[in-house]
């Protein structure tokens, strides 16, 4: 260390004992800037392994008298400069620099002193800025060598004993506490540390013993004996097999219903519940729809990259396939009603994938709705509702958008009766949903229909009249295939669509009957197993 | 008021007879007491809250719950990760029939989060998303609060800041705490419940269910 260093040092300092900070800073923006010249005086030269100290940062400190004893860091910054060597004026340094709440400067005066052979005062110290700045492993190393250095101080072997249980070491913290207890058995603390790690081993009994001495010792620590009681009643339930903490409910009876205190007790007749108007139960359960669609409009098409373009591209696709597919099949002759294949293949695409969504969402309703099923608010209608509802609106906005594309195209015009197309995709809508809700039924009782119901799918493909008409089936293999009620919705849907078209094997009744049934048994089986769907995950 | 009626509660056992959580168990949690419930690890505290918030049905039984009552304290389960903070709380407060202006209001300047609550929660640490569920549950207006052991989110700071706004909650809801802490329990709770061998045995004081509860464990003199 330089004089000079010192000389400036020992300047500033008596200039801000006698109140006069603005000159001492004067002083300070000397040519080697305060950063330099702190840095210097503090650490003898700046530490390369120690970056995060920032010298710079004494200065708000120096600004600031209050926050720190002024004339006492000064003189032992003074100290140090003058005999970098020393331990006294570090330690000194450091503990009003921790006073100051700066952890971080007080490591770096201390920092080059910290070596093999250095005096337990010191260890002890570093071991405590080091556990301030939340290092724990040197701390702990610090720790031990000031309780090796000097033995017989039972402060040294508390800390060390504290932070071995911070890492877990109940073992060695044991160990250390009773080193405390054996040079001070008065010391509270120390039988709490022991009672804590005695706990950590598992030594329940002891444990409570511990926590009772320290507790008698200081009236501090009656708290903590409680808390060794209530943890240890935890060890003991975790392994009943112990013996010592097993006490049987006979034992130790607890109380009887009837000394129950007031409050506990059930009310014999509760007042009758205020009962909310309908409009109320509607307004709530429209607000809860309202909001779990919102929820899955924003996270539909997470998985997909092509978001909501791909509820567009899907059925354009299958028509384009489908129309490619048959010129090379079939020739490619006009079809049976109106004049564009495409059309037609539409018009049964467009409905048979309405159905498949929302019967497919069916099966994995509890697997993605299950976390807002855990909402008690939330019912499994709400989520099957506004999943469907959603899915349904999506493919109508598809149906509406598609038929504006083709219409554009020239391809085809738009549908005779809209209002029929409309009731069509209701009727359509409230099938598919009843049978929906028979998925989910099934899907919580076994695995089996999520591999099914995707063949079965496959199959209604080819039985459901999307891309032929029922005109050029066989006769006896054409009554089957009008027991799908999915053929009755694409012709029905054909029949709103075309202006001349009046299908001869729509039968409105029959479609009718197949929703009611659907709805009626997807809803009771939804019920039975509604339990078990909020349990699914 | 939160009625338990007949409840009965189980789970699986890995290798052995499933465990009862709860046995036939009538009671009533009333409100405007605070009460706090003891009971050892695996005893089935956590569940019972879980029960009491109606995110998990009883076996049997039923819970009837006359009064609004929370999630338990900054539970993040119903976030959807893609979805940012701002809309995870709006649909939460929605759910529950809060106006979420008003939410999102406290939120913002409760939980910290500055520009992340427009990030997507999956971007969030664990600590930001407990902050996020810990303000929600506290911009919507419950009336009884469900705690799960003591909360620790966040820094020093940001737990004071927690504490003080709870403790301001508590004023005007009640609660229904669980821990392993009896000083978190004596701070903050009038009365008390010891979940024990499937039966709930209820205290009019804290003090009467702290020594019951070491007479419990086998431990006289307590």
């Amino acid at each position: 260390m330089t004089p000079p260093a010192a000389n400036r040092l020992e300047a500033i300092a008596a200039r801000l004992r006698e109140g006069r900070a603005a000159e001492a800073e004067r002083l300070l923006d000397g040519a080697e800037g305060f950063g330099a010249l702190a840095a210097a005086v503090l650490l003898g030269r700046p530490p390369p392994d120690a970056p995060e100290a920032d010298p710079a940062a004494l200065l708000p400190l120096l600004r600031d008298p209050a926050r720190a004893d002024l004339d006492r860091l000064a003189a032992a910054l003074l100290r140090i400069a003058e005999a970098p060597e020393e331990e006294s004026p570090r330690i000194e340094a450091a503990c009003l620099l921790l006073e100051a709440d700066e952890p971080q400067l007080a490591e770096a005066a201390l920092r080059p002193a910290w070596r093999r052979g250095a005096g337990s005062l010191l260890c002890r110290v570093i071991s405590g800025v080091w556990a301030v700045l939340g290092r724990d492993l040197p701390a702990l190393e610090a720790a031990r060598a000031a309780a090796e250095t000097a033995p017989g101080l039972a402060e040294y072997h508390l800390h060390h004993a504290g932070l071995l249980l911070q890492a877990e070491q109940p073992g060695a913290a044991l160990l250390a506490a009773g080193r405390a207890i054996g040079l001070r058995p008065e010391e509270a603390v120390a039988w709490r540390q022991a009672s804590a790690a005695l706990l950590a081993l598992g030594h329940t009994a002891e444990a409570i013993e511990a926590s009772r001495r320290a507790a008698a010792l200081s009236r501090d620590q009656a708290g903590f004996a409680e808390e060794v009681l209530v943890s240890a009643g935890a060890e003991a339930l975790r392994r009943p097999e112990t013996p010592a903490a097993a006490p049987s409910p006979a034992a130790a009876p607890p109380p009887a219903e009837r000394d129950w205190p007031a409050w506990a007790r059930p009310p014999a007749a509760l007042p009758p519940p205020p009962r909310p108007g309908l409009r109320r139960i509607a307004a709530a359960r429209l607000r809860v729809l309202d909001a779990l669609m919102l929820r899955e409009a924003r996270t539909f098409f997470t998985d997909s990259r092509l978001g909501y373009a791909w509820a567009l591209f899907e059925p354009l696709t299958h028509v384009f396939v489908l129309t490619v597919a048959m010129m090379f099949l079939g020739g490619g002759h006009a079809p049976l009603i109106g004049d564009s294949m495409p059309i037609f293949y539409m018009t049964g695409v467009l409905p048979y994938l309405l159905f498949c969504h929302l019967t497919e969402k069916g099966l994995d309703i509890t697997r993605s709705g299950h976390v807002v099923l855990t909402l008690p608010d939330v019912s499994l209608f709400d989520v099957v509702a506004s999943t469907l509802i959603l899915r349904a609106a999506t493919d109508a906005v598809v149906l509406v958008v598609s038929l504006a594309i083709f219409a554009a195209l020239g391809m085809g015009g738009l549908p005779r009766d809209p209002a029929s197309l409309a009731l069509a995709y209701l009727l359509l809508f409230l099938l598919a949903s009843g049978i929906a809700a028979i998925n989910l039924a099934l899907s919580t009782l076994s695995s089996v229909p999520e591999k099914i119901w995707p063949i079965a799918l496959r199959a209604l493909y080819f039985l459901s009249g999307i891309f032929y008409h029922p005109d050029i089936m066989p006769a006896a293999f054409r009554e089957w295939v009008l027991l799908n009620p999915l053929v009755h919705v694409i012709e029905w849907v054909r029949q709103s669509y075309y202006p001349l078209y009046v299908s001869p094997y729509l039968d409105i009744p029959y479609l009718l009957r197949c929703t009611v049934a659907a709805l009626l048994l997807g809803t009771l089986a939804a019920a039975a197993t509604s339990r078990r769907a909020r349990l699914a995950h | 008021m939160i009625l338990l009626e007949n409840v009965t509660k189980t789970y699986p056992v890995a290798g052995a007879p499933r465990r009862a959580v709860l046995r036939d168990v009538t009671m009533a949690f009333p409100h405007g007491r605070n009460i706090g419930i003891l009971g050892g690890n695996g005893a089935g505290k956590s569940t019972l809250l879980r029960l009491i918030a109606g995110t998990e049905p009883p076996d049997q039984g039923r819970v009837r719950r006359l009064c609004r009552v929370s999630f338990p304290l900054g539970f993040t389960g119903t976030f959807h990760g893609a979805l940012s903070g701002r809309e995870n709380a709006t649909f939460l407060a929605r759910v529950y029939g809060a106006d979420p202006d008003r939410v999102l209001d406290f939120i913002a300047d409760f939980s910290e989060l500055g520009p992340y609550l427009d990030m997507p929660v999956e971007t969030y640490s664990a600590g930001m998303s407990a902050r996020l569920a810990f303000g929600l549950t506290l911009a919507i207006d419950f009336d009884v609060y469900l705690v799960d052991e003591v909360t620790e989110v966040g820094d020093a700071r940001f737990r004071a800041k927690s504490a003080r706004a709870f403790r301001d909650r508590i004023g005007r809801s009640s609660l229904i705490l669980v821990s392993h802490s009896s000083a978190t329990i004596r701070a903050l709770c009038d009365c008390c419940a010891i979940l024990w061998d499937g039966a709930l045995h209820p205290y009019e004081t804290v003090e009467d269910g702290m020594t019951a509860y070491a007479r419990l464990m086998g431990v006289t003199d307590a």
